[in-house]
């Protein structure tokens, strides 16, 4: 079933202007986010996933710089049609940010800050967005509930609370504003694997009850395979592949997620050799001609180093950027 | 056992800390209970376990890079808080540690080559320059760093994290030291590079013939890597046994859990072992008589709240300390 468009992002281009030169961060990528839908952002250090997460709130700053494409959003129900967010100004994009799409920072850990209790941070985004301070106040608890939070630490200040804890009350703030869509940059990443599947089972549980839309964004394909509904695998500032979960899990497509796939340890199966991914990424200050995969890639074919492939659909909504697809069609 | 290289005997250290001026609000942590481990000839023991279990604890114990309050830590059969100073620097020789985060443990200023030849400039004065550098040329091309001309003379910022930690470990190997403590030692890196210092270092085991207490909070990186594995828990050693025993039939309550929260990109989770505690997971509790697990364990007993079990070998070589294994 097909659920409705919520976010719609065209070919975003977004670079870094440094002394060094112009980093191409992400380079010509689009994504359909839907109501209620998880997605998972996949990518190593460098891919240009956070700079894409940044987009969505609108938080590019100098030196990074949107360079073309287009953020639609579908969120208001206003028979207006979509909104441009590149466009929102003042009152507009600052309650736009947070009533509509808010975020969970990497390291959300130290996005708190340390000398305001738990309890006045999350009063502090509620007020800035327009609710009355009586409301915000008997609302801490509920936010923190959802979080999966005892209601009792918000008299905390960060340092008293551990690591997954602080993740929580940064979950808790994202939640103030009843939202439509989060997006969550590497929320698990310094916490421990019972704390991480505590954490996914709340936002998998905010889906179910509130029908909140949640880009997940991490490094390890493996985190995400229980969580997401879809996966976009991003390489170089681009999108090498996207499809449901089940496919592209368990039938990758490009190189690229295969090598991410097999580089990971299971607990299951027999204990085979690992096979990391030769090289390392592309400089995407260099202009990269051909598939930016390619120096790695085994499969690597003359045509690959000229010619940049583009994304194809393989099987309903399963599409990858890779000659060797088209080859076997 | 005679085997072991290094080994740990009921070993118990606290740390004092705790904010506030006064004394009364200081807090002591027991970072390692009793702990009794050894690592054995050539093997490679993983030792796993959450953050503030005491892992690095015990890796910083076996290297006597901290002292302990109370039990004994034997190296090749003696005291390692009872050495002469000479036997000290031997043991320095033997035994080396790589640490969690490469952009840390490498000192900016030093060019790679002076900071993986440094223990050389120590320990073999003998060699003269032109050895020292094939010598540190062929470590950082066996740790993948090739050609190796092209790292010797450069500083620790113009490389990658993964190229750091390669770095750090070609420091950690160059004196072919007998024993290694490896404290997260692939955990910051991207999963490719991950998997790819993962085989140069089972690779090097197999060529050079050393120990490694590897230590990691994730249990499926510990499977790849280890011989054995040791399950920790705020202190306490709570299981230990074959790899595959511990992964397949794991028998603590606690690595049960950890087992079962490993993220699976396999389509379905597994059948749940048991149930995830619902709780508070993070309200901890440690130094007092019973087990540590009290507080997150689906099936603790009023005995369990009494008196510490003891770690007791369940099948051949599975050791667990759990009353329902009693």
């Amino acid at each position: 079933m097909a659920r409705e468009l919520l976010m719609e992002l065209q070919d975003m281009q977004i670079n870094y202007r440094t002394r060094a030169g112009r980093i191409n961060a992400v380079r010509s990528v689009s994504m359909d986010i839907r109501k209620g839908e998880i997605i998972g952002l996949v990518g190593e250090s460098g891919c240009g996933k956070s700079t894409l997460a940044m987009t969505f709130l609108k938080l590019i700053m100098p030196p990074g710089e949107i360079v073309g494409g287009k953020l639609l959003y579908y969120g208001y129900d206003n028979g207006e049609g979509p909104v441009s967010v590149m466009e929102l100004q003042g009152g507009k994009l600052r309650r736009y940010r947070w009533k509509e799409v808010s975020m969970i920072f990497q390291g959300s850990m130290n996005s708190l800050n340390p000398v305001m209790r738990v309890e006045d941070q999350i009063i502090d985004v509620m007020i800035d967005h327009d609710f009355p301070e009586e409301e915000a106040r008997t609302n801490v608890d509920k936010y923190l509930s959802m979080a999966g939070m005892d209601p009792s630490t918000k008299r905390s200040y960060p340092h008293q609370l551990s690591g997954g804890m602080k993740q929580r009350v940064a979950i808790a703030i994202a939640l103030t504003c009843s939202p439509k869509l989060i997006i969550a940059d590497e929320p698990t990443t310094a916490l421990d694997v019972v704390v991480q599947k505590q954490i996914m089972d709340q936002l998998k549980g905010l889906r179910d009850r509130l029908g909140v839309s949640i880009v997940f964004i991490t490094h390890d394909i493996a985190v995400i395979g229980s969580l997401a509904d879809l996966i976009y695998v991003m390489y170089a500032g681009k999108i090498v592949e996207s499809g449901p979960v089940s496919e592209v899990c368990n039938r990758p497509r490009h190189p690229y997620t295969a090598a991410l796939m097999s580089a990971s340890p299971t607990l299951k199966g027999e204990k085979k050799r690992l096979n990391g991914i030769p090289g390392s990424p592309p400089d995407l200050k260099q202009t990269i001609v051909g598939c930016s995969f390619a120096p790695r890639c085994p499969f690597a074919f003359e045509r690959c180093h000229i010619e940049e492939p583009q994304l194809k659909m393989l099987e309903p909504g399963h599409k990858a950027a890779c000659f060797k697809l088209e080859d076997v069609k | 056992m005679e085997d072991e290289i290094i080994a740990l005997r009921k070993v118990t250290k606290d740390f004092r800390g705790g904010s506030g001026l006064t004394r009364s609000k200081q807090s002591l942590t027991r970072a390692m209970d009793k702990v009794t481990i050894g690592v054995k000839r050539g093997e490679f023991l993983g030792l796993v376990g959450e953050s503030g279990s005491g892992k690095t604890t015990v890796g910083l114990a076996m290297l006597k890079l901290l002292d302990v309050d109370s039990g004994s830590i034997m190296y090749e059969g003696r005291d390692i808080n009872r050495m002469s100073r000479r036997e000290t620097r031997d043991f320095r020789m033997k035994t080396q540690m790589i640490f969690q985060d490469p952009y840390e443990s490498l000192n900016p200023s030093l060019s790679i080559f002076k900071t993986v030849s440094t223990s050389l400039d120590v320990f073999r004065k003998e060699i003269d320059e032109d050895e020292k550098l094939r010598i540190v040329s062929t470590m950082l091309s066996i740790l993948g760093l090739d050609p190796a001309e092209d790292f010797l003379f450069k500083l620790p910022r113009q490389l990658s994290g993964g190229q750091r930690q390669r770095i750090a470990i070609a420091r950690a190997m160059i004196l072919d030291p007998e024993f290694i403590v490896a404290d997260e030692a692939v955990s910051m890196l991207d999963v490719s590079i991950r998997a790819d210092i993962l085989n140069r270092l089972i690779d090097l085991k197999n060529r050079r013939d050393f120990s490694m207490l590897f230590i990691t909070h994730d249990i499926a990186v510990a499977r790849y890597v280890s011989d054995r594995i040791a399950v920790m828990h705020l202190g306490q050693l709570v299981e230990s046994g074959e790899g595959d025993s511990i992964i397949n039939s794991p028998l603590h309550p606690y690595t049960q859990i950890l087992i079962n929260a490993v993220p699976s990109s396999e389509d379905g989770n597994a059948a749940k072992l048991i149930p995830f505690t619902q709780g508070d997971w993070e309200k901890v509790n440690r130094g007092y008589p019973g087990c540590s697990f009290v507080d997150r364990c689906p099936f603790v007993m009023d005995k369990c709240r009494r008196v510490r079990p003891e770690l007791v070998e369940k099948s051949p070589g599975h050791f667990v300390a759990c009353f329902l294994y009693e």
